[in-house]
Parts: structure tokens; sequence; C-alpha cells
């Protein structure tokens, strides 16, 4: 038996003074292992959520609101942006950072409209992450940027998992994926306190049913403050504006 | 493949906790996943080996404990296991409610062995 652990495996070669003429070869080393439980009760993103942490200090620090935009791709972020931009141009200084798998087209659309525009390609990676968006937040609000759209790669899973240290997420949804997408998706729309209901002017051919998309979203989230709109035609758009501008602190 | 990032962060904190403990293998990796997690138990069993590769986690096994969600009514205070994702108080019906847990992703515990 070991007498260090008293594990009952022999400990081999063990080597001892015998009160006889002539020694045993062993030694008192042992050769095998200890099983312990380690109690370690961390979150498994706590490295993400420390940086994001460090990234809502850095957002209330410098008076920028920072909004987490959410989607499935193809939902219309992009454009919303676009015409987003064009229209609290002046009013609000804002900046974007978007993420996509690869290119950056995103970017290229969004440039040119008075704000400071990244592009974060993630390659293998669904989702951004606080680290990457930590890097961009201080350069991309440098010229008095207060309010920071963070356009996240178009997936409704694997984002809503990952915590950028922004103010809250919004997540969109458009009538061409259908009104159930919440019942189908529900852990984005149960974290996200805004949504906004994109291509409302596609409603009517598509026989989407507002009421029932609305329950399906107060159903997985109750309180939830809802924006429908359609960037193409501007219906809604006053109301969404006002709400940003909102946002900022004069 | 959302699960093989949490799978990857898994194992750097595993990696970390071994060296900050100078242990030499791990055999055991308990983590305990809420139904609201968004997390897939399934793919997250798969990613594991995939995210180890031929560190340290690769000798070791994955166990993974789900977590129920369960709710607290605003309304009349009770606690419930909602059987779908549409949170409703099972005693009084009220939907103004909090979400007590079920949205857990931890890694709980090692079983690891020293050098000795």
């Amino acid at each position: 038996m070991c007498t260090t652990c008293g594990c009952g495996q022999a400990a081999q070669e063990h080597q001892h003074s015998h009160p006889h003429d002539h020694h045993h070869p062993h030694d008192h080393d042992h050769d095998h292992e200890h099983d312990r439980t380690l109690t370690l009760e961390q979150k498994i993103l706590s490295a993400n959520d420390e940086m994001a942490e460090k990234n809502r200090a850095w957002l209330s620090e410098n008076g920028v609101v920072a909004v987490n935009m959410i989607s499935a791709p193809g939902s219309g972020k992009t454009f919303l942006l676009e015409r987003t931009l064009e229209r609290l141009n002046g009013s609000v200084p804002c900046a974007v950072i978007t993420g996509d798998q690869q290119t950056d087209n995103d970017a290229r659309r969004l440039e040119g409209k008075g704000a400071q525009v990244r592009q974060i390609e993630t390659l293998s990676a669904c989702h951004l992450d606080a680290e990457r968006v930590g890097r961009l937040l201080p350069e991309v609000t440098a010229d008095g940027a207060k309010l920071v759209f963070i356009e996240n790669v178009g997936n409704l899973v694997c984002p809503s998992a990952f915590d950028l240290g922004e103010n809250f997420k919004i997540a969109l949804l458009s009538t061409t994926e259908g009104e159930d997408k919440p019942a189908k998706y529900p852990t984005l729309f149960s974290l996200a306190p805004v949504v906004v209901l994109t291509k409302m002017d596609l409603a009517e051919y598509l026989d989407w049913d507002a009421a029932k998309c609305r329950e399906y979203l107060r159903g997985v989230h109750p309180g939830v403050f809802l924006f429908e709109l359609s960037a193409k035609t501007g219906e809604g758009m006053d109301r969404w504006i006002q709400y940003l501008e909102g946002l900022v602190v004069a | 493949m959302h699960e093989l990032s949490i799978a990857t962060a898994l194992v750097e904190q595993v990696e970390r906790a071994m060296q900050q403990e100078s242990a030499s293998r791990v055999t055991k990796v308990n983590v305990r996943v809420g139904t609201l997690s968004g997390v897939d138990k399934e793919a997250l069993e798969m990613a594991f080996p995939l995210a180890s590769e031929d560190g340290c986690c690769s000798t070791a096994d994955l166990v993974v404990e789900l977590v129920q969600a369960r709710i607290e009514c605003n309304a009349c205070g009770k606690a419930s296991e909602p059987e779908s994702l549409f949170f409703a108080c099972e005693y009084c019906g009220a939907v103004d409610v909090n979400v007590i847990s079920g949205r857990e992703l931890m890694l709980q515990s090692l079983e690891i062995q020293d050098n000795e």
C-alpha cells in the first residue's frame, strides 16, 4: 500500500534498510498518480465576459452608447443602418462596427454617410466577440461618435451567447422570415429588449400576420419594445430615429 | 458552429486551471449547461474533442449536466419549470416572470491527477 495516500497501489521498488546484511534495491518514488476534484464554478465564457465588462466600463466613462444588432442573414440590418445613418447625419454622431465572415461589402455600403465604419471579418467564427469589438471602440469613436451600432454576423443563435459589452441588444426580424421566428429561436428574442420588424412594406404580399408575430414575441419576451418599419419606404422610420436620438444625451 | 467556439473557450479555461494547479492530467471535465443557454448538449459533446486536439483535454471526458429552466412569478411569487419556451407561471398563468435558472454555462469542476 502506498503510505503517502493509502491508495492501495504498491509503490514500486521500495528501498529500505533491513536489519540484515544485504540491501534490496528499491526507491521511495512512486510513479502512479492521485486523482482529485478541482472545483472551479466558472462561467465558460468568463474570458469573453471579463472583456465585455471592460468594454462596458469604457463606454460608460466615455459617454458612448453601443447597441448590438443581431438577426438572421438578409433581414435588412445593413440597409436599415444605411437609412439610419442618413437620417441621423448631424443630429447624433455615430459609428459602425460591422461583422461578417468574409468581405468588407457592408463597410463599403455604410461609408460616406458621416460615420466611422470598421469591418471585422470573423472568418471561421459565427459571431463577434468582446475582444475584437473592444479593440475597435476607441478608434471608431475618436472623432466624437456617441452612438455605436455593432452589426453582428448574420446569425440568430451564436451571437446571442457572446456579450460584447454593449448597452443592449436589438434583434431584427424581417417579414420574409415568417412570424414564428421568435418561437423557433427564443434565446435571442428573450434577451433583446428591443425588436425591430423590418421589410414591413412586404407584409401584405406575404400574408404575414402582424398580430401573430407580436403574440409570439410577447410570449418569449413580455414587455419587449417593438418597432415596425420599412427602411425602403420610410414607413415607421420617424419613431425609430426619435428613439435613437433619445439614447444619446445631448 | 457555435458550440465549437464554446468548446474552444472551455478547453482554454481548463488549460489555464491545469497550469495554475500544476496538474499533469485531467480525466473529467464537468460542466453545467442550462436549457436556455443556447448551447446544445450533443453538439458541445461533439465539439469538445475537436477543440482539445493534442492538448491536455484530449484525454478527458466531458460530462454535461443539463440545468432545467426555472421561472419565478412576479404576480404570485411561486416558482415553476416551464415546459416550453413560452414562459408563463404554472400556477396563475401570469407572464410577468423572472428566469431564475436555465441560462447557466459553467465549468463546474475537473477531475485531475497530480504527479507526485
